[in-house]
């Protein structure tokens, strides 16, 4: 067909237009999977996709990623939702959430995962 | 035989239209002032005491003749009950002789009734009239207090009853309007030390729990749970809830200051029974150690035990087995415990505590 | 949460016997390794047996009815019904006959066996460490650790119901019989961490009812043992210093031991070193401060009807500081 160069061109243009800019380089969903799965988040949270995650201590993350807020304080965003992971009382003190040990690599892949429950 | 349906129908629906113009005109006098006619009043006392009898019937009456009981009714009915229908040496209040139907004085009529008949008006209340439900359906220890001092009541002094329900205030040269106006202008602690005492020992006689130089933050949590219904109870539900949050506080306080009782002379072995549970429970059946939670160290969140009058103890334990003593967080942690204690382990245990000092207990 | 059994793939019961930490088909110890050629002699023996017999059914329906007469005569009937099952039956009796007398019996007499008594209480482990003479050395729960290379002999009994003990990737099943005493004696090839679970319905959260083995070199394994033999760490910073007072002040001792305090309780597991153990509440969930915090706040939850209740009483911060302390116990 004549005019397909034309044609991929435009696609490749129109193809970076569109969809939410990611402000970090965003985690893999997939390694987060198995990241939140053997961190034992599933104890105190209901996480849809995640075998056994039906903790009700605290909030259920089912469509985290339409939350604006993270903890009705922090905006919900992968970078700052890792660091929430990582160390949430030092956002907010009187949590019963501690700090849980993973490395940065794991906690922004947990926040990809988190991210995408809509 | 299709003519005489018709006929019935018309005549059926002419009479529900008829009472609903006459119910809507409201030319019916709903006047209280007035009272009823003859007739009805004599058809629904029939109904009334009908439906009594009736659904009174299979009630198993316990043994009722325990001074603690009888002292425990009269003063839930000093707080709930005299101010309609009078008591021994009081007056029913004017506002209250005009309910229809008027509140019996029941120093006259409590015989009218068996004891099962008295349980149940007691515990259900009645329609139609001003008589209440017990607030707390799941007490039916309480209520048989009630019918304990009821079945006491013909034939009371007024001296008496005014011991009975005053405690150490009946001495206290007030009368009855001057302790209400009390009750309501903030004096709390004297409402609570009608039954419990200044001390908060609960008038040494077991009918009230003793309370003195108990946690405080236990003690504000009993109200609290009290004054919600967490835990149930038709006595202290109706105190609890006219307090506020800063109120229960203070009566926290003052009660925590209090001196602990000290343990009653009492040996034997239950006693000693109960001291091997209380030191080291009773692992094979999965028991704690009461004194890990309830000795003096413990967390000031739970109550101490050491001094409290036995039948307290017991009967506390028992709500537990019969789930009436409420569904709270803290009741996850106790009432499986409390399931797995036999009879005999429940008496000696609160055999044990009765008999020893807050500081003589520890684990 | 569990790993391997609940992926998709796992559910697979080939894929899933074929490798990870609870593989019945990967061996790591010479029972297991012994049980081994029989399963894949019985399955493969068995699906031979299965496609001839689904040959000869085949062929007595399908072909024409000279050409089959031959499966009616009495020779063949007695050949391939009689003396063939007789055959390959008694066979496979005399291996598995053998097989059982090897496995789990006495211990061969050259190694001196490490003895562990297993007591199975529902829903957990009580292990404790036996000397020479059978007299208690240390007690802990739900987590067996094993020198490499040197059989272990498991002194199994019961607390309560009959339970069942076992490790498929170093042996066969044992039941745990109250009133009895049962022996397992297995060995671990390599290092690693292999986990068993309870085999025999126990009421309540059977199901949640596993434990992991954990085999180290002979000088690793010698070095936890006298860790282990250690009364607890004291608490390292104030927030654990804060859980441990919450810990004792809310009766937690009276079901719980920590060796080196005041807590002595000895219905539920010791937890003088929890914090050095791989998972939680009999291998369910990982040890870390948020499940230790989820655990204590709402396990009725997580593992229904089990022993300990919930503590729903605690604030967020206590419930950090307790599991502060309890992660320190290592």
């Amino acid at each position: 067909m004549k005019g397909w160069p034309l044609a991929l061109l435009v696609a490749a243009i129109a193809g970076g237009c569109g969809g939410k800019p990611e402000h970090v380089t965003a985690g893999d969903a997939a390694m987060g999977r198995e990241v939140i799965a053997e961190a034992g988040c599933g104890v105190c949270h209901e996480i849809p996709g995640i075998a056994g995650a039906r903790g009700r201590l605290g909030p259920s993350l089912a469509g985290l990623g339409n939350r604006r807020l993270i903890a009705g304080q922090l905006p919900n965003r992968q970078d700052v939702l890792a660091r929430w992971i990582r160390n949430a009382p030092a956002f907010a003190p009187q949590t019963a959430m501690p700090p849980m040990p993973l490395d940065e690599n794991a906690a922004r892949d947990a926040a990809a995962y988190l991210a995408r429950l809509r | 035989m299709r003519r005489a349906l018709r006929l019935i129908a018309t005549v059926a629906g002419v009479a529900i239209v008829a009472a609903f113009l006459f119910a809507w005109s409201g030319i019916y006098n709903i006047a209280a002032s007035r009272g009823h006619w003859l007739i009805s009043r004599l058809a629904i006392q029939f109904a009334m005491q009908s439906s009594v009898r009736t659904h009174a019937m299979g009630i198993d009456v316990p043994p009722l003749d325990d001074a603690a009981l009888v002292e425990r009714g009269a003063a839930h009915f000093q707080g709930s009950c005299a101010l309609c229908h009078g008591a021994p040496g009081v007056e029913r209040n004017p506002v209250a002789r005009r309910l229809i139907p008027e509140p019996p004085p029941l120093d006259r009529k409590v015989r009218d009734w068996k004891t099962r008949e008295l349980f149940w008006i007691v515990k259900h209340g009645i329609k139609y009239t001003g008589m209440p439900a017990w607030v707390a359906l799941e007490r039916d220890d309480e209520v048989w207090a009630v019918v304990a001092f009821l079945e006491e009541m013909p034939g009371m002094s007024g001296e008496t009853y005014r011991r009975l329900a005053f405690g150490e205030l009946a001495d206290a040269g007030t009368t009855r309007r001057e302790l209400l106006e009390g009750e309501r202008t903030g004096e709390h602690v004297s409402a609570c030390a009608r039954c419990h005492g200044f001390d908060g020992r609960g008038r040494e006689s077991g009918a009230f729990p003793d309370i003195a130089g108990q946690p405080a933050p236990y003690l504000l949590r009993a109200l609290r749970e009290y004054a919600s219904g967490i835990r149930p109870s038709g006595i202290m539900q109706p105190v609890a809830a006219e307090l506020s949050d800063a109120e229960m506080r203070r009566l926290a306080d003052h009660y925590a200051r209090q001196r602990p009782r000290g343990g009653a002379d009492l040996r034997g072995e239950d006693v000693a029974a109960g001291r091997a549970i209380a030191a080291h429970g009773v692992p094979g059946r999965g028991i704690p150690a009461c004194n890990d939670c309830h000795g003096s160290r413990a967390a000031a969140d739970y109550p101490r035990l050491a001094g409290q009058y036995a039948q307290h103890t017991i009967q506390q334990i028992m709500l537990w087995r019969q789930d009436a003593r409420g569904r709270g967080t803290y009741a996850e942690i106790m009432g499986p415990i409390a399931e797995r204690l036999t009879d005999a382990e429940i008496r000696a245990v609160a055999a044990y505590y009765a008999s020893v000092n807050r500081d003589g207990d520890a684990p | 949460m569990g790993g391997r059994p609940f992926t998709p793939l796992g559910l697979l019961l080939l894929t899933g016997g074929c490798g990870g930490m609870q593989a019945v088909l990967a061996p790591a110890g010479p029972d297991a390794a012994a049980v081994r050629p029989l399963s894949l002699v019985l399955f493969t023996g068995g699906a031979v047996i299965f496609l001839m017999v689904m040959g000869l059914a085949a062929w007595a329906i399908l072909t024409r009815p000279e050409r089959r007469r031959w499966l009616s005569r009495p020779g063949a009937i007695v050949a391939m019904g009689g003396i063939f099952p007789v055959a390959t039956l008694t066979a496979l009796l005399v291996h598995a006959l053998l097989l059982t007398e090897w496995s789990g019996g006495a211990p061969a007499a050259a190694d001196t066996p490490l003895r562990i008594e297993v007591i199975g209480e529902q829903w957990w482990w009580r292990v404790t460490y036996l000397d020479g003479d059978g007299a208690p050395i240390v007690e802990t729960a739900n987590e067996i650790r094993i020198p490499v290379g040197r059989p272990v002999e498991f002194v199994l009994k019961s607390a309560d119901v009959i339970h069942s003990f076992w490790v498929p990737k170093l042996g066969g099943k044992r039941d745990m019989i109250p009133g009895r005493v049962n022996r397992l004696t297995l060995a671990a090839d390599t290092p690693g961490v292999f986990r068993g679970q309870c085999a025999e319905y126990c009421g309540g959260p059977h199901t949640l009812m596993a434990f992991e083995v954990v085999a180290l070199p002979p000088e690793d394994f010698d070095r936890w043992l006298s860790a282990e033999r250690e009364p607890a760490r004291a608490p390292a910073h104030d927030r654990a210093t804060q859980g441990q007072s919450l810990f004792l002040a809310h009766g937690c001792g009276g079901c719980h031991r920590v060796r080196g305090t005041e807590a002595d309780g000895v219905i539920g597991p010791d937890l003088t070193h929890l914090g050095s153990r791989r998972r939680i509440a009999a291998a369910s969930f990982p040890m870390n401060q948020g499940t230790l915090a989820g655990w204590i706040a709402d396990n009725q939850h997580l593992k229904p009807g089990n022993h300990m209740p919930s503590f729903a009483i605690f604030s967020g911060v206590e419930l950090r500081a307790l599991a502060a302390y309890l992660e320190g116990l290592k």
